[in-house]
């Protein structure tokens, strides 16, 4: 990585040409981009409840409905019902209208003089009154009717305006507004009348995407380099950001336009996501090399430092947050796929630009400090880190007793956090469309609608009274379960003709087979294909209603669910699907996406951590501070009554993100600060010193562009900006207050970095205890052992004592010999050990006590391996300790035939006989 | 439909002749007796059919019926009874499934009712029927056990025994009340308009009236014109059909007749 960002310092001009090139190559394909807010995009690919959605809507038909609502006093007047049918007509006109249902379509069945009667209910306009009130009172009678196309107060009536299914040829701006200027004669003559219907809502939520793009971006941005310049004080150094970031959107928007994916709710939200990421890595890069500049060094030198510096750093932020999107691209839903996907490939463009671009401007521009202000924090005393660290480790139990208490509140606050799946309650109280929709829902039975669907195998099923009567106790039940609904079925056409051939308004359901079939002579199978397929072996019941929260939607669900379990025959499969019942799981996956998601870029950070300091004790222990704001997200979600929605679920996979990388860059800090200093605490006061200016520039920086989308008039947009600025506040509290005390609480100096260099890169490698072993066999195989220290004459071991350890010698001689005296006093030596050898693990092996004494004879330092340490190793290495029993039999092999040879030939010179053995 | 009536002859070829010349004869006769409003009284032979589908009442209707192989035919209702007839008789028909086999039968059962109706020829026929408002018929004038004639005191009123067309049945009965109780004015024991209204019971004595003004219990809701049992003497043919929650859906076919004005009204031979 060092190599590459000096690489593209080398030749700048080249790679910046090269970058702009590759842009103008993505700005030819802006012109295809498109935006498409779909609801089929929401929803999970391969569910298996959609494959059943798909079976039920080719079997029943599916029809997309736009209603249009007339309210009045007197809304049936002739005068208004005259121009009401000319504006019917009209809409049946509309190229992309199927039909029209209405009070002038719909047959009113009664009886006159005995015969069926299936006029329209408007065949005849009512001449008075009482015959208004009358008609009024009949068609809100019609269950059919009540609540779908008649309120049930009646002083509103709607006509269904069915669209044609597939390609219309229009998109939804269109058709909203074909349909309002054909229904503009109207707003003249009631005194409230409107058009409602998933193309409208889709075509205002796509209107404001386009209008936040345009009026809230360059603010943010605006205040994003407004903070840095503020802060950083360096033209360059704040106009780095917006232009790696504005190239990378490019190259994002080009390639989309390319591949034809179009821009939805989450995609519109990757050129946030460019700047906000994209930037923490360009300040920190500048920051760096800002610092070798304050230190005299020239361009080219400071540019080598901040490629040796954060060169590896950048890369390992990039690549956690890269796989942190990536996964997200592996959600079954589409829209999150696409997002997922073109967020993971937009990070990617970011780096590739930030490393070329910023070193080659640098090489160009880097020289010229065009403002010569004073950067934040240069007039701070130089030893705040300081005093910040002290005050810290003297309210450490306070602050420890803070911070559980807060996590404690704010995990409280998690059962109350509310799903909401639906977009329009995210338009806001202006919203025309939400208005609109408030109305429906107040004299109508809303939008939203779900089926349960009943099924036999066999033909003719339905047509027998006993499991239509089934159908209709599902029915009551769910009715009664919601008042509000429409719920609706096959059977509720009998009953009207029932009615209408006993000329009274309950006869109710037919009792005999024969009733029904008789009835059913007329009844086309059209009037009800809605309802029961042709073989009348599967039928269902449409439940319109106004449900938009998940809890309660899986709660009534479940009340479904269980009376069906106990009271429907078991010879019938009845099953509820529905759009309302795949957007509860496709919310419920974006959820586990998300998590999953968060969950991923903290395994792979706390791998990284891990990895850097050989202990899995400080990836998790540095995880908490990241864990930390998640819970306080959480947490401000469940007590402000912010619900999770698509915008504020990827509040929480973005601030991690951020708050993952600023947590890597300090922790990849303190570790190269570990290794220089060898002190935990002159570590800690540096990295605060170094990492202060840009992660606190480049949070304070985001947080205000963040802040800038609380003033959207789009709810997910000004809750993610909300969500999103709090979380980064806090992921800096946490990098400055808990991961200095977390980080002191462990041990992080190792023996490994206190041996010497010499130590480490002679005497270690050339040892036979380490032969064949890699580097970091060895550094595990070292980091379980302690180091003794012994002056000339001091004793290791004595005869007798327990053999607990095997020594290794890193500096000095020591000498073993048997503790019987010879005639001249002296204990005769058995062997002598320097620098590199072993000793002392015969004994180990044998489990004996020592047989000989050991003696320093210099200053001598010795590597203790303890048999506890063996057997640890032995336990969860394996593959080490094999090689280690491998070169310790080596070693004690060679050992005893030097013995052999030595007792053979007491002068110690090797005969030819031995030389050929 | 259950009406107890003997199945008609099979439709002779000449039948449409017939109710063509019939129809010649009767409109010219009939045609300055005052049409009543509600159910519509056909004098020509032709009978009132209800279609399918719509429920219209018309004297003609088209409707596609299946046959064996997955056929289907369209078939003009009286037009071609005979071919209805013969697909019925040959099992040509298609009934497997529920609605086709009732279908089936609703056409057969119009297309018998339409031969009932002009089995006879109207050549030379007396008329003394149409002359009555059958409408708002009295109970006292409908074909019940004289003996049993509401509002009057007999001592040898069974209506179950004496009730041979089953005309009782078919009027909405109550269970027996303490006499002198309630008593019915004879005139509440009519139809209004072609409607009943409430119930009859039958005590020891006579079968009396439970009126209820607002209860609608019967209609009768066509009345056709034809010699049914061929003897020169015209008929009337009363279809009734409960009404009102619970109602039993068994429609009642009435044929009555008179062989003098003002006379009484009996069921024709031959049913």
């Amino acid at each position: 990585m060092q190599r590459l960002l000096l690489l593209f310092a080398h030749r700048p001009w080249i790679w910046l040409a090269a970058l702009l090139a590759a842009s103008m190559l993505a700005a030819t394909q802006l012109g295809q981009l498109q935006v498409r807010v779909s609801a089929d995009d929401m929803l999970v690919a391969d569910d298996p409840q959609r494959t059943f959605h798909e079976q039920v809507r080719a079997a029943f038909g599916e029809q997309e409905v736009v209603l249009l609502v007339v309210e009045d006093a007197d809304p049936l007047a002739a005068e208004r019902l005259e121009r009401l049918r000319a504006v019917v007509d009209a809409l049946a006109g509309l190229p992309f209208v199927a039909g029209v249902e209405s009070l002038f379509s719909v047959p009113h069945i009664k009886s006159v003089d005995g015969y069926l009667d299936k006029q329209a209910y408007l065949t005849s306009p009512p001449t008075t009154a009482e015959q208004a009130r009358q008609l009024r009172a009949a068609a809100a009678a019609n269950p059919l009717l009540r609540n779908v196309l008649v309120a049930a107060d009646g002083d509103a009536m709607a006509v269904a305006i069915v669209l044609r299914k597939g390609d219309r040829g229009v998109d939804d701006r269109a058709v909203s507004q074909r349909i309002d200027s054909t229904i503009a004669p109207l707003r003249a003559l009631y005194e409230r009348v409107y058009a409602i219907g998933y193309p409208q809502v889709r075509d205002e939520i796509a209107q404001r995407i386009f209008d936040e793009q345009r009026n809230l971006l360059p603010l943010a941005i605006g205040a994003l380099l407004l903070a840095l310049f503020l802060l950083l004080r360096q033209l360059l150094d704040v106009l780095t950001p917006l232009i790696t970031a504005g190239v990378s959107i490019l190259w994002t928007y080009g390639l989309m336009g390319w591949l034809g994916i179009p821009v939805n709710v989450l995609t519109s939200t990757v050129p946030i996501l460019l700047i906000v990421v994209g930037s923490t890595e360009d300040i920190h890069l500048l920051a760096e090399f800002r610092r070798a500049q304050s230190r005299g060094e020239q361009t080219a030198a400071a540019i080598a430092h901040m490629a040796r510096k954060m060169g590896r750093t950048v890369l390992l932020t990039f690549a956690t947050t890269y796989v942190g999107f990536l996964s997200v691209g592996l959600s079954g839903i589409e829209a999150l796929s696409q997002f997922g996907l073109i967020a993971s490939t937009g990070l990617l463009f970011n780096f590739i630009v930030t490393v070329i671009f910023i070193p080659a401007a640098l090489a160009i521009a880097g020289r010229w400090r065009l403002d010569g202000g004073r950067r934040a924090f240069e007039n701070a005393r130089a030893d705040w880190p300081e005093r910040l660290w002290r005050r810290l480790c003297a309210h450490r139990r306070h602050i420890a007793i803070g911070v559980s208490l807060l996590v404690l509140v704010a995990a409280t606050g998690f059962p109350r956090i509310g799903i909401n799946h639906n977009p329009t309650d995210s338009l806001g109280a202006d919203s025309p469309a939400a208005a609109d929709l408030a109305h429906l829902e107040q004299h109508f039975a809303g939008l939203e609608s779900f089926s349960i669907v009943v099924s036999s195998g066999i033909q003719d099923t339905f047509l027998h009274a006993r499991y239509l009567n089934e159908v209709v106790e599902i029915q009551r039940f769910v009715q009664q379960l919601e008042p509000s609904a429409s719920v609706t079925t096959f059977a509720d056409y009998l009953v009207l003709l029932n009615n209408a051939f006993l000329e009274t308004d309950d006869a109710g359901m037919p009792q005999s087979n024969e009733e029904i079939a008789e009835l059913m002579l007329f009844l086309d199978h059209a009037r009800v294909s809605a309802y029961v397929t042709e073989d009348f072996s599967r039928t269902r019941i449409v439940v319109r209603h106004a449900i938009t929260d998940a809890k309660r939607l899986r709660t009534v669900f479940g009340a479904i669910e269980e009376f069906i379990a106990e009271n429907t025959d078991a010879g019938l499969a009845v099953r509820i699907t529905g759009d309302s019942l795949l957007t509860l799981s496709a919310t419920r996956s974006m959820i586990e996406g998300q998590l999953q998601s968060v969950l991923l870029i903290l395994t792979f950070f706390v791998v990284v951590v891990s990895f850097f300091f050989t202990d899995l004790r400080v990836g998790l222990v540095a995880a908490v501070p990241n864990v930390f704001p998640i819970i306080m997200l959480f947490g401000l979600m469940g007590y402000s009554g912010i619900p999770l929605n698509i915008g504020t679920a990827m509040a929480a996979a973005i601030a991690v993100g951020i708050a993952v990388d600023d947590t890597l860059h300090f922790m990849l800090r303190y570790n190269q600060e570990l290794r220089t200093s060898k002190s935990q605490r002159l570590a800690m006061h540096n990295t605060l010193r170094e990492e202060a200016l840009p992660v606190v520039s480049t949070s304070i920086a985001l947080i205000a562009g963040f802040l800038v989308f609380t003033q959207s008039t789009f709810g997910p947009v000004a809750q993610f900006g909300l969500l999103s600025a709090f979380v980064i506040a806090t992921a800096l509290f946490a990098d400055f207050v808990i991961t200095p005390l977390l980080m002191s609480s462990l041990r992080l100096v190792t023996l490994w970095d206190l041996l010497t260099s010499r130590v480490r890169q002679q005497v270690i490698p050339q040892s036979p205890l380490f032969r064949d072993m890699r580097p970091w066999q060895i550094r595990k195989f070292v980091l379980s052992s302690t180091l003794l220290e012994f002056e000339p004459g001091e004793a290791v071991y004595r005869y007798g004592d327990d053999s607990a350890a095997l020594y290794l010698v890193m500096k000095g001689v020591v000498e073993i010999t048997v503790p019987r005296r010879s005639a001249d006093g002296r204990e005769p030596v058995v062997d002598q050990f320097g620098s590199g050898q072993i000793f002392g693990d015969v004994a180990v092996l044998a489990d004996e006590p020592r047989k000989t004494n050991a003696v320093a004879l210099t200053d001598t330092t010795l590597m203790v391996l303890s048999r506890e340490a063996i057997a640890n190793v032995t336990h969860f290495h394996p593959f080490i300790a094999s090689k280690l029993f491998l070169n310790l039999a080596r070693d004690v092999s060679c050992r005893w035939v030097s013995f052999i040879v030595r007792v053979r030939s007491p002068s110690g010179e090797t005969t030819e006989e031995d030389r050929k053995a | 439909m259950t009406h107890g009536v003997q199945q008609a002859a099979p439709y002779g070829r000449h039948g449409a002749f017939r109710r063509c010349a019939l129809r010649t004869l009767l409109y010219g006769c009939l045609a300055c007796l005052p049409v009543t409003a509600a159910a519509r009284t056909v004098h020509d032979g032709a009978a009132l059919l209800v279609e399918p589908r719509s429920g219209r009442p018309v004297e003609r209707y088209a409707v596609d019926l299946p046959l064996s192989g997955q056929r289907q035919r369209e078939f003009v209702i009286p037009d071609d009874c005979a071919a209805v007839i013969d697909a019925i008789e040959r099992r040509s028909a298609d009934k497997t499934r529920v609605l086709a086999r009732r279908l089936w039968r609703k056409v057969g059962e119009d297309c018998w009712f339409d031969g009932y109706l002009n089995r006879h020829p109207f050549t030379e026929i007396e008329d003394h029927v149409s002359d009555y408002d059958f409408m708002n018929a009295r109970l006292a004038d409908l074909p019940i056990d004289r003996d049993c004639a509401p509002g009057e005191q007999h001592t040898r009123c069974q209506p179950a025994a004496t009730d041979p067309h089953g005309v009782l049945r078919h009027f909405p009965l109550s269970e027996p009340i303490e006499p002198g109780d309630r008593g019915a004015q004879a005139t509440a024991c009519a139809l209004r308009d072609g409607l009943f209204y409430g119930s009859l019971y039958v005590d020891a004595h006579s079968i009396r009236c439970e009126p209820d003004a607002g209860r609608a219990s019967l209609r009768l809701i066509a009345v056709d014109y034809g010699d049914v049992d061929g003897n020169g003497f015209l008929d009337a043919v009363l279809r009734f059909v409960p009404i009102g929650p619970g109602a039993a859906r068994s429609p009642l076919i009435l044929p009555l007749s008179r062989t003098r004005p003002g006379g009484p009204f009996f069921v024709p031979g031959g049913m």
